[in-house]
């Protein structure tokens, strides 16, 4: 079995095959801390909320019947953590990551010309967004889920994500623009 | 999508790409999930283990009540030997039936 799928590993590790949870691990690790990143603006508690959505993972897995995608699930487990510290760190002052501390990877950009001026003032528009709008630009434009489970993983209906996607979208735009 | 969507996509993918997950993290998350399990068979041992015991206590309640009736069984009847007979049976067959099973809990508890 080259490329199992989550439930075939996730039935392995029901009989028992602990380490086979490693596999779920590397699939998953970069695209959680990803969303708790954003979410937080802060890497070190985005470290201990992705090994606290594994760790609650593995131990609920009985109770994952399966009714959405595993991703979905171990996304809203992440999500849940991650709103839950921003909201307590809501009391002390937010250290948000500056311009050199975001890390790049040689991922292109797929739209249209955009210099590094162009990025730094959509990083600060970014930046401007509260945690649960961060949430969905990520969840949409990075993780490119559909519009239904977003909706699953934030827990509003599918209609008010497109509503709040749409004025997250025109607020970037707003942003972008007073910095010009 | 139309066009601007795609650009606006485009542009907050390549202001805020996706992050690494630091070297070491999933081997910690590894190390912590083997812990979970361990604590979870120890946790099933242990309640194996009770049950076990609760049903052994319970059936030693009940024969000790037949012996002392039996005991007081009047002279030339079998009195308590009988009992404690069905006891030793009792215990043997368990025995039997149980080594594998309590060996193999108990080498997950210890």
């Amino acid at each position: 079995m080259k490329n199992p799928t989550d439930n075939e590993i996730l039935a392995r590790v029901a009989r028992g095959d602990t380490e086979a949870f490693g596999l779920i691990v590397g699939r998953y690790a970069d695209r959680l801390y990803t969303l708790a990143v954003r979410i937080t603006n802060d890497r070190e508690s985005a470290q201990d909320i992705v090994q606290e959505s594994f760790i609650r993972a593995y131990n609920k897995l009985d109770g994952f019947r399966g009714q959405c995608a595993f991703s979905s699930w171990i996304f809203r487990i992440a999500y849940n953590l991650s709103i839950d510290s921003c909201r307590r760190r809501s009391r002390r002052p937010l250290v948000r990551l500056t311009d050199r501390e975001v890390q790049t990877d040689d991922t292109p950009a797929t739209g249209g010309p955009c210099d590094e001026e162009c990025l730094g003032r959509m990083r600060r528009a970014l930046d401007r967004l509260s945690a649960e709008e961060r949430a969905l630009v990520t969840l949409y434009y990075e993780e490119e889920r559909p519009m239904v489970e977003i909706a699953a993983i934030v827990g509003i209906t599918e209609t008010n994500a497109k509503v709040r996607l749409h004025r997250v979208r025109q607020r970037i735009r707003r942003y972008m623009e007073e910095e010009q | 999508m139309n066009k601007k969507e795609r650009e606006l996509a485009g542009w907050i993918r390549a202001a805020a790409p996706r992050e690494k997950a630091p070297a070491g993290l999933e081997v910690r998350i590894m190390k912590q999930v083997r812990e979970c399990e361990e604590r979870r068979r120890c946790r099933r041992a242990i309640g194996a283990m009770a049950w076990v015991c609760a049903k052994t206590a319970a059936a030693v309640i009940v024969l000790s009540c037949v012996a002392i009736r039996c005991a007081d069984a009047p002279a030339g009847t079998d009195g308590a030997s009988f009992p404690f007979g069905l006891v030793g049976a009792i215990f043997a067959f368990g025995i039997t039936c149980c080594y594998d099973e309590g060996r193999q809990l108990f080498r997950e508890w210890m």
